[in-house]
């Protein structure tokens, strides 16, 4: 370029041209930022690139104009690392603020940097605005990418009424990415020069081949398909234990009232009022348990430690528990009493996140393993039978604690408790308190007794303050009375066991019976979990004996989804329960106007495919020419390839120059160009002389190229199909 | 001119090669007494084949005088003699506002012996003329100058008396003092080939002219080998008849013509007569430089020599050869996409 001033332009293309960089930048921040930082993006970007020409007027070299941008890049980088990842401003802003203009800045200076420093050197070298458009066209690829991808702020505002009214927002993507290509491509065709436009089209079509030759070997990234389909099972790969923990956003060690294998105490249990679903249950029996809520029971902890309770090792304790999953159907050990008092219920149960034994209603006699109607949902399903108790409570008054079918140890087993005296003073004194004289040594009005107390004094939290006491139970009974549903059990066993009713801590989950809501399907969530304390009584079995607390303060989570719970309720009944998506109808004019633009993609695709390939044969052809040209052709053949090779290497004739000129002007570096330029005018001028060897000149040639330039250079002019397009 | 097809190359080729044999000795010559001089050198002898005349336009001391001499003094052999004449091989008149055109010409003597009146020619009774400070002279001795020039013939009390045809004149003008001088009209100009304004030799070719200093550079070119006239005359015919004149580059002549002329800067554009001189110019050119075509390039190097003296400009415009230059590039342009075209 002769002079700086050369590059100025009108201020329509500069306001273009900032305004695509504006929405590039924008458009590729989009999915990566919040709503400020995206337009900092777009703010940045536009300014940069409007700035841009300016810097390309200066005196800076176009390496210093790189590292310019390169510098802008690190120094947004720099910005974000100073906010959001040291201390010092950190610290001082607060972690909201400091991550939000950390991020603010970043978005701001890189875009800019690189919009200034790219649009600085195309304004100097225009085939550099391929690289604007490349950027332009990566910008909109990565959004429809991240599209499918679903990240976080994925643009739904886009998206969302296209896909309501049934159509694809890819299109709506590609449409505004090819409309903003299209800009740039204008602009590009704006040149003076048709050549230089051919061979900016060609180098785009270059990038675009390139693009979609990557693509469809590599492929697009296929969008993470949730194989629940409805996001509700959770991530594979980890512990069966830990999953249920990640579902209540627990992590680390079994902690709370799941029902694991143990259950342990913990301060600020933090245990989220979670509405993950865990599994469906579906009636095939219609119940109403007496005291409203259902009770699922996964397993009981009866053995004493002499610290706290565990699931118990000895042959014959616990024997109605389940063992494990069906693979075949199977009884429990020890079923309670069927009578009068109980009556069976079918249910099956369909969970959606890994269990280490199974649950059922309340006392389930026998598992079945049942046809998983949907793989891709759930992870298990198996048929549960209960003997859930009809009886009412009143019924119970009069029946003796404990089996007598029981040996001695089994029923110490059942009964023992800490040697704190506490307990059984308590105990003593709640009977006492509570009950008429006459009751006083029944064990029903015993448990009502014991939990009526605990229900009334004791107060529901989820921060507690006992796991580190010795004994946290007593800690809790003694001290404030307040904790979770596992210090009330606990409380609840001990007290009963200190009265001599053979008491157990169950757990599992406790869902109310309005959540059911009529329906025959009930979602086991994971906020559902709970323990709570069972009394053997002779002729009912184990009775649930839990406590209610009256004052609390964790307020219960929100009930869970109704639609939810019946639509997995008919799917795990096998129901094809998803309405089958019928096409909808989409409007003749956007299905004409898809065709069309299909069409025209299609087309323009096809141009400049062709574009290419003529580029790249014509490009051969010329320089080959010369071993197959006549003995009259030669000298135009020869100086045509040797133009070609010097336009490689960015050495062209100047308009208005003669090519006499231009070869002196060359003879510095190839001094073998003379003679094939003398050979060219004399054949062209009608003189009667030929040189013969016009070939050894070229061949001379390419040796002089070779020393006056790098291997590289001269690798990227092989490379350069479009240079001969250039050559005059 | 010459067709390809009609004409047998082999002895054009011969004389083409001897042509050119007589103008390189010429060359040698002349740039021998004359240093850093190579590209007016060129142009006077292009101009001398192309049976033209040059005006240099130069300051005083800038080696004219020497350039005139070493050329004429270059052509050698027995003295030319037209009736009674004796053609000298060199003369030098310096014009001056008193000069009468028979100082020039030559003027009739009566014999008394003979009784008769006898011709006295004058100084343009040579090969080489050098007409220095052309301007200084009164227009009246600028005409009889100038029509010999153009007839190659004098004209003294109405008997003509044939001047060589090997006449050929280097005029000089100073460009600066122009007090008291009477300024060549535009028509008069036309008949020169070239206006050749000279620069200042280079600061080495300068201290090789000091190097040399006690050896006369005449004296230095006497020692090299001389041509005949003879030669002269048929390097002429020789470049007319044999060195190719393409179609294009004669399209390309006229069309640098007719853009000159439709440019708002010129007043007044190049006559078809120049076009007509300007046709030997290029092909002596090619011989010059020991081609057998005339090339773009030819064209580039003579038409801002050729046109710019020729043209009327506009009021304001100052610089001819650039306008001639601009209008010339896009034929240029044309011709070099020519080559590549066939």
């Amino acid at each position: 370029m002769s002079t700086r001033d050369e590059l100025r332009e009108g201020w329509v293309p500069l306001v273009l041209r900032a305004l695509v960089h504006a929405l590039a930048a924008g458009v590729l921040a989009f999915p990566l930022a919040s709503g400020g930082s995206v337009t900092a993006a777009a703010v940045g970007s536009g300014l940069g690139a409007a700035f841009g020409p300016r810097l390309a007027r200066s005196d800076l070299r176009s390496l210093a104009l790189v590292g310019l941008g390169f510098a802008g890049v690190f120094l947004a980088i720099l910005l974000r690392f100073l906010f959001v990842d040291t201390q010092l401003l950190a610290s001082s802003l607060g972690p909201s603020t400091s991550l939000r203009s950390g991020d603010f800045l970043f978005f701001l200076v890189a875009p800019a940097a690189v919009s200034l420093s790219l649009r600085a050197l195309a304004t100097r070298r225009r085939g550099l605005q391929a690289l604007e458009v490349g950027l332009v066209g990566v910008a909109f690829a990565q959004l429809v990418v991240a599209h499918r991808q679903g990240a976080i702020n994925r643009p739904f505002e886009l998206a969302d009424p296209i896909l309501a009214s049934g159509g694809d927002p890819t299109d709506l993507l590609f449409a505004v990415g090819a409309a903003a290509t299209a800009v740039v491509v204008l602009l590009l065709l704006g040149e003076r020069s048709l050549g230089r436009s051919l061979m900016h089209l060609s180098v785009v079509a270059l990038l675009l081949l390139l693009f979609l030759g990557t693509s469809s070997v590599i492929e697009m990234p296929e969008p993470e398909q949730d194989p629940s389909g409805l996001g509700l099972r959770p991530e594979e790969g980890e512990g069966e234990s830990d999953s249920e923990q990640s579902q209540n956003g627990q992590g680390g060690g079994s902690s709370n009232p799941e029902p694991n294998e143990e259950l342990e105490f913990q301060d600020e249990l933090e245990q989220p009022q979670s509405a993950t679903p865990v599994g469906v249950v579906v009636f095939h029996d219609d119940w109403s348990p007496p005291y409203g809520v259902y009770y699922l029971r996964q397993a009981a902890f009866s053995q004493y430690n002499g610290r706290r309770l565990v699931a118990a090792t000895q042959l014959g304790v616990d024997g109605d528990l389940a063992r494990d999953f069906p693979t075949v159907a199977y009884d429990v050990a020890e079923p309670p009493p069927m009578g009068s008092s109980r009556a069976p219920v079918e249910t099956t149960v369909a969970l959606l996140a890994e269990h280490t034994r199974p649950f059922g209603l309340e006392a389930p006699v026998r598992f079945t393993p049942a046809r998983n109607p949907d793989a891709r949902r759930f992870r298990r399903v198996y048929k549960v039978s209960s003997a859930v108790l009809t009886a009412d409570f009143s019924s119970m008054l009069g029946a003796r604690a404990g089996n007598s079918s029981w040996s001695a140890e089994e029923r110490a087993t059942y009964t023992a408790a800490p040697n704190d005296p506490r307990y059984a003073e308590l105990a003593q004194r709640i009977i006492q308190e509570q009950l008429p004289e006459h009751l006083r040594e029944d064990p029903a009005a015993r448990i009502a007794a014991i939990t009526g107390w605990l229900g009334e004094h004791g107060t529901y939290s989820l921060r507690s303050r006992h796991a580190d006491a010795e004994d946290p139970t007593a800690d809790f009974l003694f001290g404030d009375l307040t904790g979770y549903c596992v210090h009330f059990a606990h409380a609840a066993a001990y007290l009963m066991r200190a009265a001599g009713l053979p008491t157990r801590v169950a757990s599992g989950y406790a869902i109310d019976e309005a959540t059911r809501q009529g329906g025959s399907a009930l979602l086991v969530t994971g906020g559902a979990s709970h323990a709570w304390p069972e009394v053997y009584l002779e002729g009912f079995g184990w009775v649930v004996a839990d406590v209610t607390p009256a004052q609390v303060l964790t307020p219960p989570g929100p009930p869970p989804d109704a639609d939810l719970q019946r639509l997995l309720g008919e799917l795990a009944r096998g129901l094809d329960a998803v309405p089958v998506e019928e096409d909808a109808p989409i409007s003749r004019t956007v299905a004409t106007l898809r065709d069309v633009l299909r069409w025209i993609g299609w087309t323009l695709l096809g141009l400049l495919a062709f574009a290419f390939v003529f580029l790249v044969v014509g490009k051969i052809v010329r320089r080959l020419a010369p071993r197959f040209a006549s003995k009259d052709r030669l000298p135009i053949a020869s100086y045509r390839a040797a133009l070609d090779q010097l336009g490689e290497l960015a050495l062209r004739r100047n308009p208005g120059e003669s090519r006499e000129a231009f070869a002196r002007r060359v003879a510095a570096i190839a001094p073998s160009f003379e003679p094939l330029t003398r050979a060219n005018v004399a054949a062209a001028f009608g003189s009667r002389r030929v040189d013969p060897a016009l070939e050894t000149f070229r061949a001379k040639l390419g040796q002089e190229l070779a020393r006056a330039f790098p291997l590289w250079r001269r690798l990227v002019g092989r490379l350069a199909f479009w240079s001969w397009l250039g050559s005059r | 001119m010459t067709d390809l097809s009609s004409h047998s190359p082999a002895p054009a080729h011969a004389a083409l090669d001897a042509a050119h044999h007589t103008i390189t000795a010429l060359r040698q010559r002349v740039r021998a007494a004359i240093l850093g001089r190579d590209d007016v050198i060129e142009l006077v002898l292009v101009a001398l084949i192309a049976d033209g005349h040059v005006l240099l336009e130069d300051y005083p001391g800038s080696g004219k005088t020497t350039l005139a001499r070493a050329l004429g003094d270059a052509i050698e052999g027995v003295p030319q003699q037209i009736g009674a004449v004796t053609i000298a091989n060199f003369r030098r008149v310096q014009f001056t506002p008193d000069l009468l055109p028979s100082d020039i010409t030559g003027t009739n003597v009566f014999d008394p012996v003979r009784g008769g009146f006898d011709f006295r020619p004058g100084p343009i009774f040579a090969h080489v003329l050098l007409a220095d400070e052309i301007n200084r002279t009164s227009p009246k001795v600028q005409a009889a100058m100038l029509e010999a020039m153009a007839e190659k013939q004098v004209t003294v009390d109405d008997r003509s008396h044939p001047l060589d045809e090997l006449f050929f004149v280097i005029a000089t003008q100073n460009p600066l003092d122009l007090a008291g001088t009477y300024p060549l009209p535009t028509p008069q100009l036309d008949r020169f080939l070239f206006k050749i304004a000279m620069k200042h030799v280079e600061r080495d070719a300068e201290l090789a002219v000091l190097a040399h200093y006690p050896v006369p550079s005449l004296e230095r070119a006497a020692k090299l080998p001389g041509v005949t006239r003879e030669a002269i005359v048929a390097a002429r015919r020789t470049v007319r008849e044999s060195v190719f004149l393409a179609p294009l580059v004669k399209e390309a002549l006229v069309d640098t013509a007719r853009t000159l002329r439709a440019d708002p800067r010129v007043l007044q554009g190049a006559s078809t007569r120049s076009l007509v001189l300007a046709l030997p110019a290029l092909q002596a050119r090619a011989l010059v430089n020991g081609r057998d075509y005339v090339g773009p390039e030819d064209l580039e190097h003579l038409a801002p020599r050729i046109f710019p003296h020729r043209l009327e400009l506009a009021p304001g415009v100052e610089d001819a050869a650039e306008v001639v230059r601009e209008c010339v590039a896009p034929q240029l342009e044309r011709l070099a996409r020519a080559s590549l075209r066939r």
